[in-house]
């Protein structure tokens, strides 16, 4: 097209073609800079992840100490006879242990996650909602299989410091 | 028989997505290199500036490579990139809760007075990209997928999440008042 041809002849739709076409905009070392900063945030996730995830091992080693602490009461309580189990530990044997880990899915979790950010975000700010506590101590553990959802939950945690 | 060259363009994003997402790092900059004009076309269209069209491109590469192990070629691969580079160019409004105020109304706008061709054709385009700026964002979207980066309505619709017939009337508008600014500079 002609698009100098602009005075008497006048037609938009030329001049428009031009104007749409699409240059050689990217400067020649956009490929080069875009895979350094692409490695960059790739390392800076990795760092978010496991500042998160020591977070809450920390978290979660806390939670599993109190509930230790409350259920882990001696087999012998006073006002048994010798030997003979405590109604608790009878109820223990028959019951499957507290479930620390409910059986979700990464996506399952991701969603939980999206849930909890939306709707209580005390439960970020302060870290103290059992909801929260429960979905890290699940992120984990489906992290150290490399779930990708999983992770990208930690890095939503841990990623945009105006959630916090 | 030989595949058109676009199907195989496509096979061959399909195929670059599928080894960014097992940590190829060649085929993330070859993903680039094919898409890095066209992306910073459509952001500098959308916002005025050069730096801020690198800035959205790359980080539209950001979002594809983490997003790489999810993608399924069930689209073209303009089509998935361009969702992807509507919602960032969204959020960037968004955080910086402007408008484009540094521009003049196009009647505000120098009346034709150069006789130098190239002069003209400079101020035709001064003009062009500051009526685009004007337009409502899904206005100037929609054009631009389907004038500068030659995508269908149906894949405009998708990209936007609207109707085919929503696409066509903010496309509509577009080339209206696009016309009519150039129109009256002549």
């Amino acid at each position: 097209m002609k698009p100098n041809s602009t005075h008497d002849s006048f037609e938009p739709d030329p001049i428009l073609d031009g104007f749409f076409q699409i240059r050689d905009l990217a400067p020649t070392d956009f490929a080069d800079r875009t895979l350094q900063a692409v490695r960059t945030h790739r390392r800076r996730r990795r760092a978010r992840i496991y500042q998160i995830g020591g977070w809450a091992t920390g978290l979660a080693a806390s939670l599993a100490l109190l509930v230790g602490l409350t259920l882990g009461r001696p087999t012998g309580e006073p006002g048994l006879a010798g030997g003979e189990a405590s109604p608790l530990a009878a109820a223990d044997d028959r019951e499957p242990p507290p479930a620390a880990l409910a059986q979700h899915t990464g996506l399952d979790l991701n969603d939980l996650l999206y849930a909890a950010l939306s709707e209580t975000e005390k439960v970020l700010l302060y870290g103290h909602a059992s909801e929260l506590e429960t979905l890290l101590e699940e992120a984990i553990a489906l992290a150290d299989h490399e779930n990708l959802y999983t992770l990208d939950m930690l890095i939503l945690l841990a990623g945009d410091p105006a959630t916090f | 028989m030989d595949k058109p060259a676009e199907e195989r363009a496509v096979d061959e994003d399909a195929l670059l997505m599928g080894r960014v997402a097992h940590g190829d790092e060649a085929a993330l900059v070859s993903l680039v290199r094919r898409w890095q004009n066209p992306l910073i076309n459509f952001f500098y269209r959308s916002l005025s500036s050069r730096a801020d069209a690198d800035d959205l491109a790359q980080s539209v590469f950001i979002k594809l490579h983490r997003a790489a192990h999810r993608y399924q070629p069930t689209a073209r691969f303009s089509t998935y990139l361009f969702h992807i580079a509507r919602r960032v160019l969204l959020n960037e409004f968004r955080r910086q809760g402007r408008k484009p105020l540094h521009l003049l109304a196009p009647e505000d706008l120098p009346s034709p007075s150069a006789p130098d061709p190239a002069i003209k054709l400079l101020e035709l385009e001064e003009i062009f990209q500051n009526t685009l700026l004007l337009m409502p964002e899904n206005h100037r979207s929609a054009i631009l997928l389907l004038r500068q980066q030659e995508l269908s309505y149906a894949e405009i619709a998708e990209i936007m999440e609207t109707t085919e017939g929503m696409v066509k009337t903010w496309i509509f508008r577009a080339r209206q008042l696009l016309k009519e600014e150039l129109r009256k500079t002549t």
